[in-house]
């Protein structure tokens, strides 16, 4: 397969199919949750952070190509944000669509500034950052793919021990509650989850697409499934196949951001299964 | 047994700083069925829920057969209100009973065929049986309700705890449910469920608690659901609209 396509391409293709089957399998409960649009407000929350953390490796002379600093700062970012929004909504009268709609305009706003800084200051070096932004799966390491595929399957191993608490949690809060899952710490595993999702899904989709992993297989498979299981585990495989014919898409046709051409596919398979589904008279 | 399923004292719940509950005393009698009966906003639901352990209380005590609700839990079931539930939720009838099993069960441990046995049996006690396979969207109200009654029965738990159980459903349900409740109290089981339609405590109910912010009366039916007591809940002047069925 390498000789196919290339040693490149290959990696990026193993890191997208895990990456993508993740992201569907946790997606399917944040999309069940209703916690799309927290997750988008997360997503564009990592913006400066990343900017912070690029400055920072270039500021330390680190090789343009290293990471690690730069989801650690989108980490910490989309973190912040989640306390800004917690704040605006203990503190506040403003309700939780407000509060994440003005930490997503706000943190993205100071994104764009700080972005707009960097590119008058270092013109041409920014390349490494478009690729957060826009998704590019052109340059992948080893160790980045690496890094994505092991944190991938520890977020679907996630869902598959915590399957019942999440189910009984999102359906029936007080229940799962009463059978030993504190509502708290179901909201925080399933938010960690989704954040996790979001940073490694940064360089493959992009921060202003990468919500899109997280709902669009989701609301595909709810289409075609009755039951939480077996709807997330066709998320899961929607996430997957989009991500990886995305990054063969984009690795054949350079100038694609992978991203788009990912969020494209899956968006032609969920209208398909609308229509599908609509003409044999879903019993959903 | 005599001995006391719940007793509280001096309860008074906040919620954000404004008060629900007021110096709440009563003490429910173990295996009997007990209706808590109010107007709208009197705190019912609120109370249910500190009984449960699940909200802070700002003064006061709970204690479920000697224990704190936290350390009781395990015994207790609770059946919420219909309308909280999302009933959208790619569920069938089957799964939602299963659920009840959930606290059993833990994380990881397989989910056997006596487990699935015992799921059919609690649909067939609540007369579900040809209904599992159902999509709880599909489901008419009662049946919804007969649904969470069986996931409630499947857990057996000794103190079974219920917001408006009857609340618009139809009347084979009510009956099927009223039927469910006697028989877990015959089994030895304490029943609180909240109640709204004043017609049916005489015939539901052994004991009732009356609660409008603070408690002005709770006791056996027959002594304590009089009209002054009844008046002094709802308020004079609504109480024509109340009693009766109409
Ligand atoms: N989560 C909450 N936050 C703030 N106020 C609440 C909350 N739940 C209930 N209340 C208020 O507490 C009062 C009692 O509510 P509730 O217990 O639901 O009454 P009931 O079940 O008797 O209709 C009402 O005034 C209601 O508005
Ligand atoms: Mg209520």
């Amino acid at each position: 397969m390498t000789e196919l396509i290339g040693y490149n391409t290959a990696l990026a293709l193993v890191g997208a199919l895990l990456f993508g089957f993740s992201s569907g399998h946790v997606g399917a409960f944040v999309y069940l949750r209703k916690a799309s649009l927290l997750s988008d407000s997360l997503a564009h929350a990592t913006l400066p952070g990343l900017i912070i953390g690029f400055l920072v490796s270039t500021f330390f002379g680190m090789e343009e190509k290293n990471s690690w600093v730069l989801l650690l700062g989108a980490g910490i970012s989309a973190l912040f944000g989640v306390v800004v929004i917690q704040w605006i909504m203990t503190r506040t009268k403003l309700g939780f669509d407000t509060a994440i709609a003005a930490v997503l305009s706000v943190f993205f706003g100071l994104g764009i500034v700080l972005l707009t800084g960097v590119q008058s200051v270092s013109v041409g070096q920014q390349a490494g950052l478009e690729d957060y932004i826009l998704g590019s799966v052109s340059g992948m390491l080893f160790q980045d793919v690496f890094f994505i595929g092991l944190v991938s399957i520890i977020c679907s191993a996630a869902v598959v021990v915590y399957r019942r608490p999440l189910t009984a949690f999102i359906f029936d809060p007080v229940s799962g509650e009463m059978a030993g899952y504190a509502q708290h710490r179901m909201s925080f595993l399933l938010s960690l989850l989704a954040l996790v999702i979001t940073i490694i899904g940064l360089k493959i989709v992009g921060l202003i697409l990468v919500v899109a992993m997280l709902t669009i297989p989701a609301a595909t498979a709810r289409l075609w499934t009755t039951g939480v299981w077996s709807m997330s585990l066709l998320s899961a495989f929607f996430g997957s196949a989009s991500a990886g014919t995305g990054v063969i898409i984009s690795a054949l046709f350079p100038s694609l951001p992978s991203g788009a051409v990912i969020v494209i596919i899956m968006f032609i398979a969920l209208g398909l299964s609308i229509v599908v589904t609509n003409l044999r008279g879903s019993n959903v | 047994m005599s001995a006391d399923a719940i007793s509280v004292t001096e309860l008074t719940v906040d919620y954000d700083g404004v008060t629900a509950i007021k110096d709440v005393d009563f003490a429910v009698r173990a295996e009997k069925l007990t209706a808590i009966v109010g107007p709208n906003g009197a705190g019912k639901s609120t109370l249910i829920k500190a009984l449960l352990g699940l909200i802070p209380t700002r003064t006061g005590s709970i204690s479920c057969f000697g224990t704190l609700p936290k350390q009781y839990r395990k015994n207790i079931s609770y059946v919420p209100q219909r309308a909280q539930i999302d009933w959208e939720f790619p569920a069938n009838v089957f799964d939602v009973v299963a659920m009840g099993l959930y606290g059993e069960l833990g994380l990881l441990r397989r989910f056997s065929s006596a487990h699935k046995d015992r799921v059919h049996s609690a649909l067939m006690d609540v007369d579900m049986a040809d209904f599992a396979a159902r999509q709880i969207s599909q489901l008419s109200g009662g049946q919804q309700q007969r649904v969470f009654l069986a996931r409630s029965i499947i857990q057996d738990a000794e103190l079974i705890l219920l917001d408006e159980p009857f609340g618009g459903i139809d009347a084979k349900s009510e009956a099927v449910i009223v039927d469910i409740l006697r028989s877990q109290k015959q089994n030895g089981k304490s029943i609180v469920a909240v109640h709204h339609d004043l017609s049916t405590v005489k015939d539901y109910f052994d004991d009732i608690i009356l609660l409008n912010k603070t408690v002005t009366a709770f006791g056996p039916v027959n002594d304590v659901f009089t009209k002054s007591n009844i008046e002094k809940t709802y308020g004079v002047s609504n109480l024509d609209f109340l009693t009766g069925r109409g």
